[in-house]
């Protein structure tokens, strides 16, 4: 049996897939997770690229940062459990392939955010990027996180499991 | 009367469209998402300012000057997706009570919402600095994470009528 037969087959995949509410529920924990770290990112690339500029980058960007983070650990939480109970089905599927590679892409992007804005000593507190250049830049990271969100809704339809 | 119109909405070439069309449904649901991903996201943030989280951040400007915005783009592609999506299926909807209790939290933290903007924030201009916010200021906005949090949820199970169902 392959790795992939042996999760899907699992005891513990099983009883997520036999459970009425525990799918479900999860699906309810990774949209607001969704919702905390795609609004933390988007809303931070905007206040990158020059978008309200009335509050100073450095605090915005560490407070959408923070649930940003927190809203990752729970999408990542109830994804890998919901891809695992059915993983047959997402192990093969191209639309799940796309978007991971596209999350790992968000990744990046959010990392990159992190990293400007952390820590005492944060670069962006001194020296923030130019709003102009940095326009691509945001406008392609809210790209990342738009399509990331379609294909996980598509997976409902094509590929994947509601 | 009410049921009148629901199935005039129901019949509507509109509704059918979103009904039967391959991609009308998926579309009117990932805007949906978007939607909420602004809403939820930026009402967040302002809700975590009002309780005190990063309270060196100026309010009026984090709140007002930025994510009242977002917050009204999140709105209007909700309210449009969500209208879109109600047509399709009207009457079973408006029968479903997961859909009925979503619409009630809505109300709530609108009311919420509104008892905030005229009751709470006419000293705002004081929490610009290290400022603790007013007990009924962070009541209200963590009253309206948590409304906002199961609104998600109520959404979302919608999809699973077969949990409501009572045993009988």
């Amino acid at each position: 049996m392959s790795l992939v037969e042996v999760i899907h087959n699992s005891a513990y995949a099983a009883h997520i897939r036999e459970s009425q509410y525990i799918y479900p529920l999860m699906q309810c924990v990774h949209i607001t997770g969704l919702a905390m770290f795609a609004g933390g990112v988007a809303l931070t690339n905007a206040r990158v690229a020059g978008l309200g500029a009335a509050v100073p980058l450095v605090d915005l960007g560490r407070h959408a940062m923070r649930v940003a983070w927190i809203g990752l650990a729970m999408i990542l939480l109830t994804g890998i459990n919901m891809a695992a109970s059915f993983l047959e089905v997402f192990a093969v599927s191209t639309v799940m392939q796309v978007k991971l590679g596209l999350v790992l892409l968000a990744l990046v992007n959010a990392v990159v955010l992190q990293r400007g804005l952390a820590g005492a000593g944060a670069p962006w507190a001194t020296n923030p990027p130019d709003p102009a250049a940095a326009r691509k830049w945001a406008a392609l990271g809210v790209t990342v996180l738009l399509v990331i969100i379609t294909l996980g809704k598509l997976l409902a339809y094509i590929g994947g499991k509601d | 009367m009410f049921y009148d119109l629901l199935d005039w909405l129901y019949n509507t070439s509109y509704a059918e469209m979103m009904r039967d069309s391959l991609w009308g449904y998926p579309i009117g649901e990932t805007v949906h998402l978007l939607g909420i991903t602004l809403l939820f996201g930026s009402i967040l943030l302002a809700d975590l300012r009002f309780i005190g989280v990063g309270r060196h951040i100026g309010a009026g400007a984090l709140t007002s000057g930025y994510l009242l915005r977002v917050t009204w783009i999140g709105f209007a592609l909700i309210v449009l997706s969500g209208l879109s999506l109600f047509a399709a299926y009207a009457i079973d909807t408006i029968n479903s009570p997961i859909f009925v209790a979503k619409m009630v939290l809505i109300a709530v933290a609108g009311v919420n919402m509104l008892f905030f903007t005229f009751r709470v924030t006419s000293g705002m201009h004081l929490w610009e600095s290290d400022v603790t916010p007013p007990t009924a200021a962070r009541v209200s906005a963590g009253l309206s994470i948590a409304l906002w949090t199961l609104t998600i949820f109520a959404g979302r199970l919608i999809a699973y009528p077969e949990i409501f169902e009572t045993a009988s």
